[in-house]
């Protein structure tokens, strides 16, 4: 109960010799931290983001003219392949950063390198196998006006693109800096890695939503609400 | 050693590489106070084009007809695009990108902002977001006059002014804001967390940077919101998507739209639009009760309420969202809800006007034109709140809703309040950030020009309200139950819009004269505690701090301590260094 120790202090009543910590860092740590810190808000950021539109799609979801991608059979998303294939992909991205940070760690330069380069070309190969499905979709009819579910598809998909594209710029920037024998900053490869199972979270959260039927989409906007 | 570094900021002497060309000390750079008077100077560069576009507004609603050059169509973009870059533009980057970068490190006692480079990215995408908002004055179409909440359908429509180039600028800018304030946001609520110097505690803070830490969350949880809601707008509009576009038959003929749900923009925008109103809010409240407590000599009233009101108001604001939409044809019954909340929202809002005006009671009030404005700002917050409060009942809000009743209650809460806390600021906060006072004498030509002109123009405003005076039309025409004497009122507020308008212009007269010659101050000339006054140099040069930073053994509000020598006691000075006045026991000795 640290912050209600610090939210409950009287400091017209204490004047202190000695230095008063409120266990919040108070200056005692370098750059480090403070990355972590700045990461953890950005991520309640883009949180949000996601939350919001997630909100949307689910009241949109209950309107007359939504049709579920997945439930019948001709419906693009009852087969869900295409988008297993792209999870392989980030999870192959997400467990060779990690892998590169625990080789960096134990000070492994060259097997950390060869993370960093087979995560950005897993990362590089989900970028396109995404773009694949779209071409997938345009060319099956289910265009981005076609339905509201489909526009959904194609927003959603293209907001966790554009933050993965964040990520692939962080990314070539360790690898850069690697490959030039430039002096390592582990902390970076931690919030690299931290944001690319972030990203990979929230793609099987959105494979999740993407691929329910209509009856679930009626259950979880009853239970929400809408 | 583990993978942190483990040394303590305090300890590390100065060794941040100034900067020596004239680009990077001035344009490319990454102080925290250069950056912060870039920021102000192009908000209030862009403040003046939304002032001017009110006079416009004005000159309409007082002599209808009367100016060639102003339409229907310019009419409704002048709206448009006086309340957004007002809100937005102005009053968040002047109150967090100005003041919170100017402030946050020199009150906490920090070098400068944790990344200074995002700092200074954080300005040059806001002005890029400036920028591309101006170009919609140029473009095809002009500006968008959907008005400043954009709703949709008829935001995009063919009809609307600005449909095309115009609102898609005003969309584009409104997303590149969002990543300048999100890259500012994330520095500030850092620096306040990790870079505060030694005994800097969170409750040893300046109420300052309480509002703004707690407004720069908002904003960071609350422009997300704004940036799905433009997103999906301009997938709505560029490539024919209807997430907030319903079917419609425009002459005759189906759109190619079906759906779409444009009460769930407006859900959208207001759950980012109220968060706004304190973040503007927050900071104003945290700067106003520092002015206070130091032009009146006493330590601030109930500082701990005032932290825990400012924490309970960020956290209340996100639950009141849907008060401005109670004539939307939303569910009625989310109407009482959203009243409960509002209603709610006022006690910690009235507590911290109660706190003011307890710190007042029997202060030594030194009159200067920082405490006029604050002053001034207790009595158009109380006023316009109070109205806020009629407003969030369902109904008293439905008659009036559409009225000037409404342009009057927000524009004295949202406009005038803010704005008055902000010249408190710059009057208050100028000889630091120059060396040299303003002048007092055109100080109080400003304050009561302003304050006796604003509330000349508003008061009557909301008489035009309860005659049923509508909002937003460009002219009124003949109607049955709107007397003629309307017209003559609105004529008289437009006189004294353009009167407190040329107002302004001694403010600005009076920071070019007193840059160039204005009676130098010294490093504390108000006698303030908190840490920003205890700078080396004023203004304060690179790093802020010479070789070592500050300690701080107290709060900021030490002040007409009993039995002190002088009336207030410096954040950074130890006990030990006080010096008392002899008691009189000692005296007998």
């Amino acid at each position: 109960m640290n912050w209600l120790k610090n939210i409950t202090q009287k400091p017209w009543e204490e004047v202190s010799p000695e230095v008063a910590d409120d266990g919040l860092a108070a200056g005692r740590l370098g750059g480090d931290e403070n990355k972590l810190t700045a990461f953890k808000f950005f991520m309640a950021v883009v949180t949000v983001i996601f939350f919001l539109f997630t909100i949307t799609f689910l009241q949109r979801s209950q309107s007359y003219d939504f049709q579920a991608l997945a439930g019948e059979l001709w419906l693009p998303f009852s087969d869900t392949s295409l988008l297993w294939r792209s999870t392989a992909l980030l999870i192959g991205a997400s467990c060779s950063i990690q892998f590169g940070f625990w080789q960096a760690k134990n000070e492994h330069a060259r097997i950390f390198l060869a993370s960093l380069l087979f995560t950005i070309l897993f990362t590089f190969a989900f970028v396109f196998s995404q773009l694949d499905i779209w071409q997938h979709m345009q060319v099956t009819g289910f265009g981005l006006t076609r339905n509201p579910a489909n526009s959904y598809f194609y927003l959603f998909t293209t907001m966790h693109g554009l933050h993965l594209l964040v990520g692939i710029y962080v990314l070539l920037t360790v690898t850069f800096r690697a490959l030039l024998g430039q002096s390592l900053n582990l902390v970076n490869v931690r919030l690299t890695a931290y944001y690319l199972h972030f990203m990979l979270g929230i793609w099987l959260f959105l494979f999740y939503l993407l691929t329910r039927d209509a009856e679930a989409f009626k259950t979880i906007a009853a239970f929400c609400g809408f | 050693m583990n993978e942190f570094s483990q040394v303590a900021i305090a300890d590390q002497a100065d060794e941040s590489p100034h900067p020596k060309t004239f680009i990077t000390k001035y344009i490319w750079s990454q102080d925290h106070k250069v950056i912060a008077i870039q920021y102000a100077v192009t908000a209030i560069g862009v403040g003046l084009v939304a002032l001017v576009l009110s006079g416009l507004m004005r000159l309409q609603l007082g002599y209808p007809d009367q100016f060639s050059f102003i339409d229907p169509a310019n009419y409704l973009q002048f709206v448009t695009m006086h309340g957004m870059i007002m809100v937005i533009y102005l009053l968040t980057a002047l109150l967090l990108g100005g003041f919170g970068n100017y402030l946050i490190p020199l009150m906490i006692g920090a070098r400068d902002m944790v990344f200074p480079y995002l700092n200074m990215l954080s300005y040059w995408t806001y002005l890029l977001a400036v920028l591309v908002l101006m170009a919609s004055f140029f473009v095809a179409g002009g500006p968008t006059g959907a008005g400043w909440t954009l709703y949709p359908p008829q935001a995009i429509l063919e009809g609307t002014p600005g449909e095309h180039g115009g609102i898609l600028l005003m969309l584009i800018s409104l997303a590149i804001f969002i990543v300048a304030f999100t890259m500012g946001g994330l520095n500030y609520v850092t620096t306040i967390l990790q870079a505060r110097t030694k005994g800097m505690t969170l409750m040893r803070m300046p109420l300052t940077v309480w509002g703004i830490f707690i407004a720069t969350i908002l904003g960071l949880l609350a422009f997300p919101a704004l940036l799905v809601s433009a997103i999906m707008m301009i997938f709505d509009k560029v490539l024919g998507t209807s997430f907030f576009m319903p079917a419609i038959l425009p002459l005759g003929g189906a759109m190619e739209h079906s759906g779409g749900s444009p009460i769930l923009f407006q859900h959208l925008f207001w759950f980012f639009g109220h968060p706004e109103v304190y973040i503007v809010a927050l900071p104003a409240f945290g700067m106003v009760s520092d002015v206070i407590a130091v032009h009146a000599r006493k330590n601030i009233f109930g500082y701990r309420m005032m932290v825990w009101a400012i924490v309970a108001i960020g956290g209340l604001s996100f639950i009141v969202w849907a008060h401005h939409m109670y004539v939307s044809g939303m569910n009625p019954y989310f109407g009482f809800f959203f009243a409960t909340t509002t209603l709610i929202i006022a006690v910690p809002t009235a507590l911290k006007v109660y706190n003011w005006l307890l710190t007042l009671w029997q202060g030594n009030i030194r009159l200067t034109v920082p405490m006029l404005f604050a002053i001034g700002f207790i009595f158009t917050f109380t006023h316009g709140g109070l109205t806020g409060l009629l407003l969030g009942n369902v109904v008293v809000d439905l008659p009036l809703s559409d009225t000037f009743f409404v342009v009057a209650h927000f524009h004295m809460v949202m406009g005038v309040s803010p704005i008055m806390v902000l010249y408190a600021a710059i009057y208050h906060w100028f000889p630091k950030v120059t060396g040299r006072f303003l002048s007092h004498r055109l100080g109080i030509l400003h304050f009561w020009g302003t304050f006796l002109g604003t509330y000349a123009i508003y008061l009557p405003m909301h008489y035009l309200g309860f005659l049923g005076v509508p909002r937003r039309y460009y002219a009124m025409g003949k109607s049955g139950f709107i007397p003629d004497s309307a017209a003559s009122l609105n004529e008289g507020i437009t006189i004294c819009a353009i009167v407190v308008a040329l107002v302004q212009l001694i403010f600005i007269f009076n920071v070019v004269k007193s840059l160039m010659s204005g009676k130098r101050a010294g490093p504390n000339p108000w006698g303030a505690a908190s840490l920003e006054w205890q700078t080396d140099s004023t203004p304060p040069g690179h790093g802020n701090w010479g070789i070592r930073l500050p300690q701080v053994y107290r709060w900021a509000y030490d002040y007409s301590v009993p039995n002190v020598k002088d009336d207030f006691i410096p954040q950074n000075v130890a006990p030990d260094a006080v010096i008392y006045l002899p008691t009189t026991k000692d005296s007998k000795k």
